[in-house]
């Protein structure tokens, strides 16, 4: 009798996994996967993508953020990689590039739905890498209701660098830290500030920056820039104490409290004009693309990355037809805009239909990042010339123990020195 | 039938620490060998290394990082006779039976207890030039103590020093001590007393030649400890910074290899680490072969 059961179960569990058929999976790392916004809606996509191609299973790991490209660069040299990666947009991918599959004709069919700039930040000597999945960005958000206290006009935004002074001064009395700061290592505000300075100094001519060997932290453009965020921190008006404060997430959540009038932020991931609106109100927050100041050679630039993460697939991947169409799910149509939607990502996709979203910021950000763009200054660098730029910015904000000729000096000689 | 038996026992021997010593080849002596050649190399961990000969360590010597770094371990070694003579008066003193004396070990030891990570995490915020310490500080109507224990380039590494070499060893030498004390022969502490001899006499004449092995062997300890187990701890309290005004050897290495992606040079700075730990070593084999004779 107990044979025959034996058999009986046997029987039915081969007849189930023959029914089943073989499964295909498709292995997918990203460092977003376990955010509290992001996550429901790669949940959401991958089930969508499994309903639509029988057979195959998503597996989606959440990998840290923190050590993503150490994991990645080990899988990869072991030939354990996965089929598909979620990267940033800059030299840490540029890294990898041999490793990544060549994209250009899969994504051909589709490519103009994505600007030519943002391709042009998922490509490496001409080739694409990467679908640009977010179009990052920096810019300056301010809280209206603390500079109505203050006694400033908050639907009017600070344009000009008297202007931006004058606020500031204004915010300081009334006993408002005028700019929230994050700059515990590796000084984030000021990383940002500079960037965004930067590209109304250069404009396009930042496509320059670091061309031919040479970095251009000791050009005059580049010293004006600093000597701006040299006057702010002097006069107190970036928040003192920013060098104990974390920028992600302390300094973020700080803005968001309330506990801060002026704050650099992002366009896109975090950071963003979805993340300040739901926190202060919808309305409730204004937006500034860049700060005008005497010598400039441009206005109102607003400092693009082109894109701020892409997914990409990896060389060794068994499943690269698979692959693609997996990140044509996340990418386009529907996906794309509920990426949108649900998280505040600026995704890159021209044929997403905004205008159901309820956001007063969303239009103004769009509006420059469409017409403004100016390419990031630091995705021109190496990472190690970087890192150096990083260690004499701790040196210069944190510890003071320098002044700002001395740091842009520091920065340029960090990049010399690994030229020869 | 001896010459069989022995042949037999080093077959034994031989088979039982072969599993050992394939673990050691495999994961000791070959990464290491490898280590010195990647030295000698220009790779980012994908693809194959190209050879560039010594340019690695040409470039070690005008790096401002690895040259910070030597200054910090020079820093570092500087709070060893602390490290070493704070848990040793210590343990003189608990030894004499204090009052509450199990009280005060537990207490001593409680550094040990939690992860060098945690406190890494924990003195970050408490040293803050806004945090917690200072704030206690000012309120008590101390502020002039307040100081940029972690955020000046001056400061930040004697505060490291401290608390890496010092207070976090504190408690378990405390232990390790005592437990040497208690093997001195009583007598020696009671014929010393009959002598006349005061505590510090005592301690000098009796206490210290009692436990010599035990004092030798905690200096190996710590500078052990300097050299190659400061990575967590600098990790999460500095970050290497401001600048490079807390970074280590082995942070250096973390950073050339993982965050610059130049595992080449990150070898070249490892070699450098082997080399200076294997003179510490023998230097430590000398001295102790001296005393021995």
């Amino acid at each position: 009798m107990r044979r025959t059961l034996t058999l009986v179960l046997a029987a039915v569990l081969t007849a189930g996994a023959w029914a089943a058929g073989p499964k295909t999976e498709l292995t997918v790392w990203d460092f977003k996967y376990d955010e509290a916004a992001v996550g429901p809606v790669f949940k959401a996509l991958d089930e969508a993508f499994e309903k639509a191609n029988p057979g195959v299973v998503v597996n989606h790991v959440a990998q840290p953020h923190d050590k993503y490209y150490e994991i990645i660069r080990s899988a990869l040299a072991s030939g354990t990689g996965p089929d598909v990666l979620l990267l940033h947009a800059d030299q840490r991918a540029v890294a990898l590039k041999d490793t990544l599959l060549p994209l250009d004709k899969a994504v051909a069919p589709w490519r103009s739905e994505i600007p030519e700039s943002c391709w042009a930040a998922t490509s490496t000597g001409g080739v694409v890498y990467g679908v640009p999945y977010t179009n990052q960005g920096i810019g300056f958000y301010y809280n209206k209701a603390l500079f109505a206290k203050a006694g400033l006009d908050p639907e009017k935004a600070p344009s000009e660098w008297k202007d931006l002074l004058a606020a500031c001064e204004a915010l300081k009395k009334a006993g408002i830290t005028p700019i929230g700061a994050g700059d515990a290592s590796p000084c984030f505000t000021v990383d940002f500030l500079l960037r965004a300075l930067v590209a109304n100094y250069y404009g396009p001519a930042v496509e320059g920056f670091a061309k031919e060997g040479k970095a251009s932290y000791t050009d005059p453009q580049y010293r004006a820039a600093v000597a701006l965020v040299d006057e702010l921190l002097k006069k107190g008006y970036i928040d003192p104490d920013g060098g104990s404060v974390n920028y992600f997430m302390d300094a973020v959540d700080a803005f968001k409290a309330g506990k801060s009038a002026i704050f650099v932020g992002l366009t896109s991931d975090v950071a963003h004009w979805k993340d300040f609106e739901d926190a202060l109100g919808v309305g409730k927050v204004g937006y500034f693309p860049n700060i005008n100041a005497p010598g400039m050679k441009y206005r109102d630039r607003q400092m693009v990355q082109g894109a701020g993460i892409q997914w990409a697939i990896t060389k060794d991947s068994k499943n690269q037809t698979l692959a693609l169409k997996f990140i044509e799910t996340y990418a386009r149509g529907e996906g794309a805009r509920l990426f949108m939607e649900k998280t505040g990502a600026i995704v890159p996709n021209s044929r997403i239909d905004v205008s159901a979203l309820s956001y007063k910021l969303l239009p103004g950000v769009l509006g420059y990042m469409a017409k403004n763009g100016v390419m990031d200054y630091s995705l021109k660098v190496p990472v190690t010339v970087y890192n150096g730029w990083v260690k004499a910015a701790e040196l210069y904000v944190v510890a003071k123990s320098i002044g700002p000729d001395e740091f842009v000096a520091q920065a340029q000689k960090g990049y010399d020195e690994i030229r020869k | 039938m001896v010459p069989s038996f022995r042949r037999r026992e080093a077959a034994e021997a031989a088979l039982l620490l072969a599993p050992l010593l394939a673990l050691l080849f495999c994961f000791i002596l070959v990464p290491a060998l490898s280590n010195f050649a990647i030295s000698l190399t220009e790779w980012d961990g994908l693809g194959a290394p190209t050879f560039v000969g010594l340019k690695n360590f040409a470039r070690l010597l005008r790096d401002e990082s690895f040259l910070a770094a030597m200054g910090n371990a020079g820093i570092l070694c500087l709070y060893v006779p602390v490290g070493l003579f704070a848990p040793l008066l210590l343990a003189a003193i608990l030894r004499e039976g204090v009052g509450g004396w199990r009280v005060y070990r537990a207490v001593f030891y409680l550094p040990q207890m939690l992860g060098i990570t945690i406190l890494g995490v924990l003195f970050q915020i408490l040293l803050r030039d806004n945090g917690p310490v200072n704030a206690l500080l000012k309120a008590v109507g101390l502020g002039f103590l307040a100081g940029r224990w972690i955020m000046s380039t001056g400061l930040a590494m004697h505060t490291a020093a401290f608390l890496l070499v010092v207070w976090l060893k504190i408690g378990f030498g405390l232990i390790f001590f005592l437990s040497s004390m208690n093997g001195i022969n009583e007598s020696l502490f009671e014929a010393a007393r009959i002598d006349g001899a005061g505590w510090w006499r005592v301690f000098i004449n009796v206490t210290l030649p009692g436990i010599r092995s035990a004092i030798e062997f905690w200096i190996v300890f710590l500078f052990i400890e300097i050299f190659a187990r400061t990575f967590g701890f600098i990790y999460t309290l500095t970050y290497g910074g401001p600048g490079y005004s807390t970074y280590t050897m082995e942070f250096g290495i973390y950073i050339s290899g993982f965050k610059n992606y130049e595992l080449g040079y990150a070898s070249s700075w490892s070699v450098l680490l082997f080399f200076l730990c294997a003179v510490i070593a023998l230097a430590q084999i000398v001295i102790k072969k001296r005393g021995e004779r």
